[in-house]
């Protein structure tokens, strides 16, 4: 019902005016520089990261890979602030993150989104000035404007994380973490939202941290690629394919072939 | 049914479908059948088991001297009164005890204690605290029902899923906007359980209330009936319960409708 109403405000205006509302949104100062100086996290008597050093260009996408349990997720949510060191310190242009930063935001696993809100309540989750058009815009981006007033449980799973990626567009953070985002999700979708994801980055500039299992994902997506063993970093390999990237090149391959022979020890 | 324009031998299994509905009536309409037989046979004496048409009438006549409203009011307004009170509290000490450790840490013990105490058991001690006026029958139903409605809104507050109240923090939903748009839409399908359970409770106390000591109401308009063993007057205050019963049932599920417009087992409609 509300979906057809926006449907028809839409076809007024014509896509164009959509659009440019979604470039609007997208454009940003850039992304935000992250530091890491010798960051320890000790859960009770296990070490899961132990003097850990990384430099996070702005505007880069970096993938994080690791067998479970290597310290990947603690990263993030170290990152996210929704974790703090137990040594060393984490920052974000400069300053120490602490708490939960309106300038990064976290993609989970599961989409995460509120059943009794709509497609659009839920990607304005956090209301102020002007969200109804702000979440439109960031619906627009990820192509489900015409869903906006659907409850989430009428959504397919690729369905749902797209809305869970436009809320958090709408933040236009400088740091977007990616746990795993498309973890659940079948081979086709996960091939679509990897290209969305990434012409989503490029367009707005923001700095993006993926933990994955799935090399070919680090591989597709990263300028850059970490491999974490034993809370320590096994091995960083730039990604110098051209983009956007076509699927299985060679180079890709050599690369992919390297990154889990650094995997598997 | 339009026969008119369809030949008869399309007329036949439209006339098959349109019966349908009422086959789960055959049974009630049989049972009450023979019922009303064997007492007009004399099968059945009326002082055991009046007719139903003698229960229509006496509820006839009970209707149109304004008993039957009167006394059914009274009983409404216990029932609604009470619930409105131990509901309330029941919501306010649930959602304390659910979003605050503290609180729940200080009370749910107690709460908890408090809850296998059976609440027809302390019907003597009612009575001389408030004697049998309308307190003591509000008390009663207020103390049936507060137990559910705390045990589900604090359980529906508690199981609200982590990854979501996570998703708020991450959003930086402030406190208000967290309770609002989260922990409560969260916790309602339990505390509309919970609501659905009291109304049974309701209902069950206020009639132990009634028939133990009332000087109005529908228990107490069976207990003088049965004084005088006006039967068929006691039926009718036993259908009036069933009634109000069934009422209340509607009404919880037309609030689950109102409250829950986003949950999969309404969004057909049916249920």
């Amino acid at each position: 019902m509300l979906a057809d109403v926006m449907g028809q405000a839409f076809a007024a205006d014509g896509t164009v005016a959509r659009e440019a509302q979604a470039e609007a949104l997208a454009a940003r100062v850039g992304g935000a520089v992250v530091t890491l100086r010798g960051v320890g996290r000790v859960f009770g008597n296990r070490t899961v990261l132990d003097g850990f050093d990384l430099d996070i260009a702005p505007g880069s996408f970096v993938s994080i890979v690791g067998r479970s349990g290597e310290g990947k997720s603690t990263l993030l949510r170290l990152l996210a602030g929704l974790d703090a060191p137990n040594a060393g310190s984490v920052e974000l242009d400069g300053r120490p993150i602490v708490g939960i930063s309106p300038d990064i935001t976290i993609m989970f696993q599961d989409a995460r989104l509120l059943p009794w809100q709509t497609v659009i309540g839920n990607v304005g989750i956090a209301r102020g000035a002007g969200w109804r058009e702000k979440a439109l815009a960031a619906l627009t981006a990820v192509g489900l404007a015409e869903r906006a007033g659907e409850w989430p449980a009428v959504l397919s799973g690729g369905q749902k994380q797209r809305v869970a990626l436009a809320r958090a567009l709408v933040r236009q953070p400088g740091l977007l973490l990616l746990d795993e985002p498309l973890g659940a999700l079948d081979a086709l979708t996960r091939t679509d939202m990897q290209r969305l994801i990434a012409r989503i980055w490029r367009r707005a500039g923001f700095t993006a941290v993926l933990v994955t299992h799935d090399v070919a994902e680090a591989v597709a997506l990263s300028d850059r690629i970490l491999v974490l063993r034993g809370g320590r970093v096994a091995l960083d390999v730039p990604v110098d394919l051209p983009r956007p990237r076509p699927r299985a090149s060679a180079d890709a391959a050599a690369l992919e072939a390297a990154i889990l022979d650094a995997l598997l020890g | 049914m339009s026969l008119s324009l369809s030949g008869p031998a399309f007329a036949l299994p439209r006339l098959r479908v349109s019966l349908r509905p009422l086959l789960p009536w055959v049974v009630p309409v049989f049972v009450l059948a023979v019922w009303q037989i064997g007492c007009d046979q004399g099968w059945i004496t009326r002082r055991t088991l009046p007719s139903p048409l003698g229960i229509a009438h006496a509820a006839w006549t009970l209707t149109l001297s304004g008993d039957l409203l009167r006394n059914a009011a009274i009983s409404c307004e216990r029932a609604f009164g009470g619930f409105a009170i131990g509901g309330t509290l029941g919501l306010l000490f649930g959602l304390l005890n659910g979003i605050s450790p503290l609180a729940s840490r200080l009370l749910d013990t107690t709460l908890q204690m408090l809850r296998n105490i059976p609440h027809l058991a302390i019907i003597p001690m009612v009575i001389l605290w408030f004697g049998i006026g309308e307190p003591a029958k509000l008390f009663l139903v207020a103390v049936g029902v507060f137990f559910p409605i705390y045990l589900n809104t604090y359980h529906g507050v508690r199981l609200v899923d982590a990854g979501l109240i996570e998703m708020g923090r991450v959003y930086r939903l402030p406190r208000l906007a967290m309770f609002w748009r989260v922990i409560l839409p969260g916790a309602m399908p339990s505390i509309l359980l919970g609501v659905r359970y009291g109304l049974g409770i309701m209902w069950l106390t206020l009639i132990v209330a009634e028939t133990i000591s009332a000087s109005s109401g529908i228990g107490y308009m069976t207990m003088n009936a049965r004084e005088f063993l006006q039967t068929d007057v006691v039926l009718v205050g036993v259908l009036l319960y069933a009634l109000l019963g069934k009422l209340a049932d509607v009404m919880a599920r037309a609030l689950e409708r109102l409250c829950l417009p986003w949950h999969p087992s309404f969004a057909g409609g049916e249920h």
